[in-house]
């Protein structure tokens, strides 16, 4: 076998070495090839087709020398059966049951590569047959497309003159196919399309193929639609048009959402644009779309500002970390749509260094372009705050003007009621807070002032005056009066503003008392003024008619000229206010009265009052020199005993006054009532409304004077 | 003498002046002379005494002669203000009269009195 094995492996033919049994003893490399079943061992016989023909093939080669020819059919893997054609010749017959046979096979028409070409044509023509099924199911797929979609889809032969029509041309026009096949498409076309219409088919028409078209169509009622329409031509297999075919759809409704869109997206910026107050949208990129008038400020030195990046622009205008910290709220509202609100937030700007306050929220919300966007809206609190800081700043000086005032301050509504009072005004009227705010200011008022200033307020609320001052008494709650200087004012408000009276209430109770002392002083000037002058002058005079001589003269009227001057001083000593008894009959009488104890004065300390001091000075005055000429006084042994104290006549308490004079010589009553006489009797009496006595006894002249209290200061 | 036959009212409150003026009335040769300290008083004396003319002083500390004065130009009874007060006398409701200004002197006081008696 090896001996064959060698010269099969060299023939480039498929050989085969078997046994006349039909076992294979060798297969050369183009053998096991073609024949991938066969290997060493294969019964040749059995794998065949006809085992008895091939069983007798192998006989006949095994009995003959050189090739016989002959057919084997071999069952392939696959089921089918190739056909080979074999020469076939003994090659060693030791004996005749072991002959060896050499196989040479050749291919048929039948054989393996022309089952494969077969095959090939099977399936080519398989998948043309699934192809066109498919096509046929496409084209009814197609069919019912077109039967049932909403768009209109129709076709118009080169007459203009319709061909199909589907049912949603006939829901879109009102037409039904059975009216408007056949019929002109014409009636489809408003007269202002008709042009376009014809250019559209002349286009289609040199081959041009058309997109979609936005125009008009009219219904069968007449209505005009708006409509997209997407036109075709219908070629013949030669490639010559013989139709046309439109889609039609309905775009009303898209039309009008646009329109609406393109007015939302308007009122949108104007909305926006147009605002006072800042607001500003951020797009989906994180970029400035949209910046309010009055967000311009904010954004003053971000150039350009529209498109720009609102990370850039906000780090442009605010310090680190606080910028990055806003771009943090931003972005997590844009991706969140949590809405980020900050009421205050104060911060010295990046760009210009100055301290600004906002109030400002930030919200997620979709843009015009359909996208989500955000929007922050702010309100600039930094004037305000200015402002309020100022209003502040001025309420805390209203309110310490108000309540350190030396005066008492208040504000009264216009029925009188209390708004507001400072503690000044408590501790002038005597009362505590609460105290106070139980009673009205009118209530304290003192009723002899009420119709005045009744009168004034009145005047006041009628616009007559800007404003009054006058004078007043209070009862403080002690009962005492206090005089108070009232200048009222009235704070007039409009409708949202209320009126009140401010009252500035000053104690005057000193100045008052100042102002009658000096009112009474200026009166006291006057009425000496006019009168001294003329009373010295009548005192001259007088003097000179009883004097007997230009020196008796000069004496008497230098003496009394100072006993007037005597009384005059202590009543400047006195402040005009009253001068004590005691001290006036000790000042009168010192330059008279000569040794101790020849004057005896005794009595209550009592107060003149200024009339009644002068009167009684001259009167004692007089009493002295006719006591020194003709009295008392005019030997040594005289004395002369003032004494006063009080008594009551006819019911009224009066003051008596009595000059007795003991040791002297013995007087009687004078023949001519000089001046002297005139005061001592007359003057006193007169001017005093006082009643006078004088005596002359034997022991000498007594003098009696009861004075109306009225005269005495208390 | 000037004054001779005169009645003669003083109104004056301050006496020693009214003393003084009638010892100067007297001396010019008044047949009479009354003195009134309030105005009162000199009413009741022009209607009870027979006053030929009066020397009126103004202001009287506590009123004013105003009643008077308007008295004595009713009865056409001359007289003359005796004062230092002219200032009073500028209210257009004292009648006119002459005004002899304190003090005065003697001999103007009985002249222009003789002068008002006069007229």
């Amino acid at each position: 076998v090896s001996k064959y094995e060698a010269v099969l492996a060299s023939d480039p033919r498929a050989c085969l070495l078997v046994s006349v049994e039909g076992i294979v003893q060798s297969a050369n490399a183009a053998a096991r090839h073609i024949l991938p079943t066969i290997e060493q061992g294969s019964n040749l016989i059995s794998q065949s087709a006809s085992p008895d023909d091939v069983s007798a093939y192998l006989r006949l080669c095994a009995r003959t020398r050189g090739p016989i020819p002959g057919k084997i059919g071999l069952n392939a893997e696959d089921g089918l059966t190739s056909l080979w054609i074999c020469h076939g010749g003994l090659v060693d017959h030791a004996s005749s049951y072991n002959a060896l046979i050499v196989l040479r096979l050749q291919d048929t028409k039948f054989g393996k590569a022309a089952f494969e070409k077969l095959n090939q044509k099977i399936n080519a023509l398989n998948s043309e047959i699934a192809w066109k099924s498919r096509a046929e199911l496409a084209s009814a797929h197609l069919a019912a497309i077109v039967a049932t979609s909403t768009d209109a889809i129709y076709s118009k032969d080169l007459n203009k003159t319709v061909t199909s029509w589907n049912l949603g041309a006939e829901r879109m026009f009102g037409y039904s196919a059975k009216e408007i096949i056949g019929k002109s498409v014409l009636c489809l076309i408003p007269a202002e399309k008709l042009d376009e219409e014809k250019m559209i088919l002349e286009r289609l028409i040199a081959g041009e193929s058309l997109k979609s078209v936005e125009t008009l169509r009219q219904t069968r009622e007449g209505c005009l639609l708006e409509v997209s329409i997407t036109p075709s031509a219908i070629r013949d297999r030669s490639g010559r048009t013989i139709g046309f075919s439109q889609i039609v759809r309905d775009i009303t409704a898209r039309k009008n959402n646009e329109r609406s869109l393109v007015a939302a997206h308007s009122t949108f910026e104007k909305l926006i644009n147009n605002s006072p107050f800042g607001i500003f949208a951020v797009d989906a990129d994180f970029r400035i779309t949209l910046v309010s008038a009055g967000a311009h400020k904010a954004f003053a030195n971000v150039h350009p500002l529209i498109g720009r990046d609102l990370a850039e622009a906000l780090r442009i205008i605010w310090p680190e970390p606080e910028a990055s910290e806003f771009i943090g709220h931003f972005r997590e509202t844009l991706e969140t749509g949590h809405t980020y609100h900050s009421p205050n937030t104060v911060l010295s700007r990046r760009d210009t260094a100055e301290l600004e306050a906002y109030d400002w929220k930030v919200e997620r919300l979709t843009l015009p372009d359909g996208r989500l966007g955000i929007v922050c809206h702010y309100y600039d609190l930094s004037e305000r705050q200015l402002l309020e800081a100022a209003l502040r700043e001025s309420e805390k000086r209203f309110r310490g003007t108000f309540e350190n005032a030396s005066v008492g301050i208040a504000h009264v509504g216009l029925q009188g009621e209390w708004l507001d009072f400072n503690d000044r005004l408590c501790e002038l009227l005597g009362y505590s807070r609460t105290e106070l705010l139980d009673r009205s200011l009118k209530c304290l008022q003192h009723p002899d002032d009420q119709a005045a200033s009744a009168e004034l307020l009145g005047q006041l609320l009628a616009g007559k005056l800007p404003h009054f001052q006058c004078e007043e008494r209070y009862f403080r709650k002690d009962g005492s009066i206090v005089w108070v200087g009232v200048s009222v004012g009235l704070q007039s408000g409009n409708e949202s503003d209320f009126s009140f009276l401010i009252y500035v209430v000053r104690d005057i109770t000193s100045l008052k008392a100042a102002q009658d002392h000096q009112t009474f002083l200026m009166g006291e000037l006057a009425h000496r003024s006019k009168n001294q002058l003329a009373v010295i002058n009548a005192m001259a005079r007088q003097t000179a008619r009883n004097a007997s001589s230009l020196d008796d003269f000069s004496v008497l009227f230098e003496r009394r000229l100072k006993g007037l001057a005597v009384s005059i001083d202590l009543l400047v000593t006195g402040k005009w206010s009253g001068v004590g008894l005691g001290e006036l009959i000790d000042r009168q009488l010192e330059p008279f009265k000569g040794d101790q104890g020849r004057l005896r004065c005794e009595g209550p300390v009592v107060l003149l009052n200024n009339t009644a001091a002068e009167a009684i000075g001259l009167a004692l005055h007089e009493l002295a020199t006719n006591c020194l000429k003709y009295g008392a006084w005019s030997v040594p042994a005289g004395i002369v005993e003032v004494t006063w104290n009080f008594e009551t006549a006819n019911d009224t308490p009066v003051l008596r006054l009595n000059w007795v004079e003991r040791g002297g010589p013995h007087v009687s009553k004078p023949t001519h009532r000089g001046f002297g006489h005139n005061v001592i009797e007359k003057l006193v009496a007169q001017k005093l409304n006082a009643k006078v006595d004088l005596a002359y006894l034997s022991d000498g002249v007594t003098w009696t004077l009861l004075l109306p209290s009225n005269q005495l200061i208390t | 003498m000037l004054l001779s036959g005169q009645h003669i009212l003083i109104l004056e409150d301050e006496i020693l002046i009214a003393m003084d003026l009638a010892d100067i009335v007297r001396d010019a040769g008044a047949e009479s002379v009354v003195s009134a300290t309030t105005a009162r008083a000199a009413l009741q004396h022009i209607a009870e005494d027979s006053i030929t003319s009066a020397i009126l002083d103004v202001n009287l500390g506590e009123e004013l002669s105003l009643a008077v004065a308007l008295k004595l130009k009713e009865m056409k009874i001359p007289f003359i203000y005796h004062t230092g007060r002219t200032d009073i006398l500028a209210d257009a409701a004292w009648p006119e009269a002459p005004v002899v200004t304190k003090p005065a002197l003697e001999t103007s006081l009985t002249e222009i009195l003789f002068a008002a008696t006069s007229a």
